[in-house]
């Protein structure tokens, strides 16, 4: 049998659940937030090849790579990262 | 109280069809305020699952017979810490813990990307609202556990919970494998949300790979913890049989293990990008899989599979998951083939796709072992089961080369290995692999316990060069001392010795494995006073004790075991139990034996109580040598301090 107590609680779950959900409804309308997605992808890929640099001066300083290797790649990384840091640089130009 | 439990289970069903509905509606109209009811709508479902979970644990604490599933996992006599693991002791309440545990990580993630992956979380939370809907479905019309009992009395008292279930670590192990299992879903619905939006950036794998790498741990903890409970409650000396059970969580484990390295490349290289989708799918697919396996009844038999309509259910949303997702990959294949191609073979990338191919087969074959037994039986109407000698006969070649792979794997730098450098890497472990090769030979090893132990040495000089060289390197350029380069060497490069951990803790684990070849068992019975050998051992039963507790009653041996010089080295204890020992009904009166296990580096020595003899003052006991076991307990600590160290947040230094 259904106390009042549990009448009590499921109402209050009920009118608290449903109230909470469909509050947003009866504001005014929102506007989508800016994207900002870009801007942190690219600072994203910026943080990954700075530590692919890193790592790779460490694979180079304990001996896992020889030095063409080394310059070789850290030269390409080197090229990968400009183009993002300039990329970033015109994005927050844009802004 | 119950009934409010059964409310918010059927709230939680509507909300969770609500939920879908408003985030598809804003999807069509974009409308902002559709999405944050929807949003709202997600956490109101996960609330109310939540709720539900709470208010079960209260009446299991409780002990409210009037409830069917209180009534059959609780007894007055049931201590406190097993009446509340009983949430997860059966069926409906495991599903309900299921879902719980999907609720708390669904608020997380609701919670961490308010304002982040705006395209994604629409659908990230479509696809976490319609696997809880699936479940909220389950629990609402299949097996509730709210059900009141059906007996037409009042029922005084419950049947109280199996006796091998009241276990400390058995009270740990379901929620670790189950936090494992369920966290999951959330790369899942990130790779749902990533393919069907076209978001295959490198964002949305940068924010699953941390719950990955927790959700993988959960696992293994909970892989481990099964194994030590098998070890030490279930009396056979071993921590693995290939249960169905067991393969379930392992499976699972295989792919995600596969997963958290291939996701490196991706994040490194853009590479592997179909192969990670995949791989992200099985995992989740395996995890429900899992959950059917070990819930639905179909390991008992097929014809019990088939009274439940839980078990189809399962089996449906499984095809489901499997059939939507392989189509969406296919459809967005021109968009996830990645440009780049692996540069040399000896690469690490090489290093990674090869453990990944091997990770592969062993889920296969371990999938098609575990399956084989319900195909067999639903087709030829025999079951046909396939034990260990068909698992070990597969895995443990295929494991051997895993190991390789694991110590090559360091040695091969990104890219490409130089012929000089693969030279200079490879000598010094090959080395210690050949004198190892010798030494063992000497010693008379043969076979895969041979290959074993070689590859073991391979392995722990590869890794443990490449920490002395990291460490010499910072020296040299620091000039540090060895315990600070050391520990400055590990905080700034903490994914990859966090990794390089990882790999020691499971090459401790084979040290253990490889122990296994060599155990000893013998089965005899004594009086006190007695004595009977083992190998170097001798037991003498001191002393045979009676003693009423709480919720059973024991009968204690004091087995003193001395070597064959007469040391003392230990007195065991192994205990006979009876469970429900007050019941009037013979049949109720449940045996158990309570074993005890001398544990060491070198070995362990288990004793188990298995029968006694009253009115003859004779106590029958099994007693078993395992060498090594010590060993995979530790390569277990020292695989979750490596995950915790790869795990660790790092500040950001750019």
């Amino acid at each position: 049998m259904m106390d009042l107590m549990d009448l009590l609680l499921i109402f209050l779950i009920f009118v608290g659940s449903v109230g909470f959900v469909v509050q947003p409804l009866f504001g005014r309308s929102v506007s989508i937030p800016a994207e900002s997605d870009e801007l942190e992808l690219l600072k994203l890929k910026k943080r990954i090849i700075y530590r692919q640099i890193k790592e790779l001066e460490m694979d180079y300083e304990i001996g896992n790579l020889n030095q063409d290797d080394y310059l070789l790649t850290r030269n390409e990384l080197k090229r990968e990262v400009a183009k993002v840091i300039k990329k970033i640089k015109s994005y927050s130009r844009k802004k | 109280m119950p009934v409010v439990g059964s409310v918010a289970l059927n709230l939680g069903l509507g909300f969770s069809i609500l939920t879908i509905l408003i985030l598809v509606f804003y999807l069509h109209t974009k409308d902002y305020r559709l999405y944050l009811t929807g949003q709202r709508s997600a956490l109101g479902v996960s609330v109310l699952a939540i709720i539900a979970t709470l208010v079960l644990i209260n009446e299991l604490l409780r002990g409210n017979f009037d409830v069917d599933y209180v009534a059959h996992y609780t007894s007055l006599e049931t201590p406190l810490l097993f009446k509340f693991s009983a949430l997860w002791a059966g069926q409906s309440g495991s599903l309900l813990f299921w879902l719980s545990i999907l609720s708390v990580y669904s608020l997380i993630v609701i919670f961490l990307y308010r304002n982040r992956h705006r395209k994604l979380m629409p659908w990230i939370l479509i696809v976490l609202t319609s696997v809880q809907l699936f479940f909220y479905t389950l629990i609402n019309f299949i097996t509730n556990p709210f059900e009141p009992t059906s007996a037409d009395f009042v029922v005084a008292n419950g049947n109280g919970l199996n006796p091998l279930l009241q276990n400390v670590t058995m009270a740990l192990h379901p929620p670790t494998l189950y936090l494992g299992f369920v966290g999951f879903s959330i790369p899942f619905a990130f790779a749902i949300a990533a393919l069907i939006t076209k978001e295959t950036n490198p964002l949305w794998i940068r924010s699953i790979r941390r719950w990955s790498l927790v959700t993988w741990l959960f696992l293994s903890i909970g892989i481990i913890l099964g194994g030590w409970w098998a070890y030490q409650e279930l009396g056979w000396g071993g921590y693995w049989a290939w249960d169905p059970v067991e393969n379930a969580s392992f499976m699972p484990w295989l792919t995600a293990t596969a997963f958290i390295h291939s996701i490196m490349i991706q994040e490194k290289k853009n590479m592997l990008r179909v192969w990670n989708m995949v791989l992200i799918i099985l995992t989740f697919g395996l995890s429900v899989f899992g959950t059917f396996l070990t819930r639905s009844g179909v390991l008992s038999s097929v014809h019990s599979f088939a009274e439940s309509p839980l078990g189809p259910m399962f089996i449906y949303f499984v095809i489901l998951i499997l059939v939507v997702s392989t189509a969406l990959i296919i459809r967005r294949l021109p968009l996830l083939k990645s440009r780049k191609r692996l540069e040399s073979f000896t690469s690490r990338e090489s290093g990674f796709l090869f453990n990944n191919v091997v990770f592969i087969v062993i889920c296969f074959a371990v999938f098609w072992g575990t399956i084989f037994p319900i195909i067999s039986e639903a087709v030829r109407g025999t079951k046909i089961t396939v034990g260990p000698p068909f698992f070990n006969q597969v895995t443990v070649p295929i494991g051997l080369f895993l190991l390789f792979l694991t110590g090559v794997g360091p040695l091969l730098a990104w890219r490409r290995t130089s012929k000089q450098g693969f030279i200079k890497n490879f000598t010094i472990p090959t080395i210690a692999a050949l004198i190892g090769l010798i030494v063992f030979l000497y010693l008379g090893f043969t076979g895969y316990v041979l290959v074993a132990q070689t590859l073991i040495v391979f392995v722990i000089v590869a890794i443990l060069l490449e920490f002395y060289r990291g460490i010499n390197a910072r020296r040299r350029r620091f000039g540090e001392n060895p315990a600070q380069a050391l520990l400055r060497m590990i905080r700034k490069n903490r994914s990859r010795y966090g990794g390089y951990i990882v790999h020691l803790g499971i090459v401790f684990m084979f040290v253990g494995f490889v122990g296994g070849a060599f155990n000893q068992e013998k089965e005899f019975s004594l009086k006190p006073g007695e004595s009977e050998q083992l190998g170097e051992y001798n037991f003498q039963l001191k002393n045979l004790r009676e003693e009423e507790r709480l919720n059973h009653y024991a009968w204690i041996a004091d087995l003193r075991a001395t070597d064959t010089h007469n040391k003392f080295i230990t007195i065991l204890h192994p205990e006979k139990r009876v469970y429900f020992f007050r019941s009037p009904d013979p049949d109720r009166r449940q045996a158990h034996s309570e074993l005890d296990i001398y544990k060491g580096i070198i070995k362990d020595i288990y004793s188990v109580f298995t029968g006694i003899e009253v009115d003859k003052n004779t106590a029958y006991f099994k007693i078993m040598i395992n060498p090594l076991v010590w060993w995979v307990w530790l390569g277990g600590y020292v695989l979750v301090f490596g995950a915790l160290i790869s795990l660790w947040p790092a500040r950001r230094m750019i």
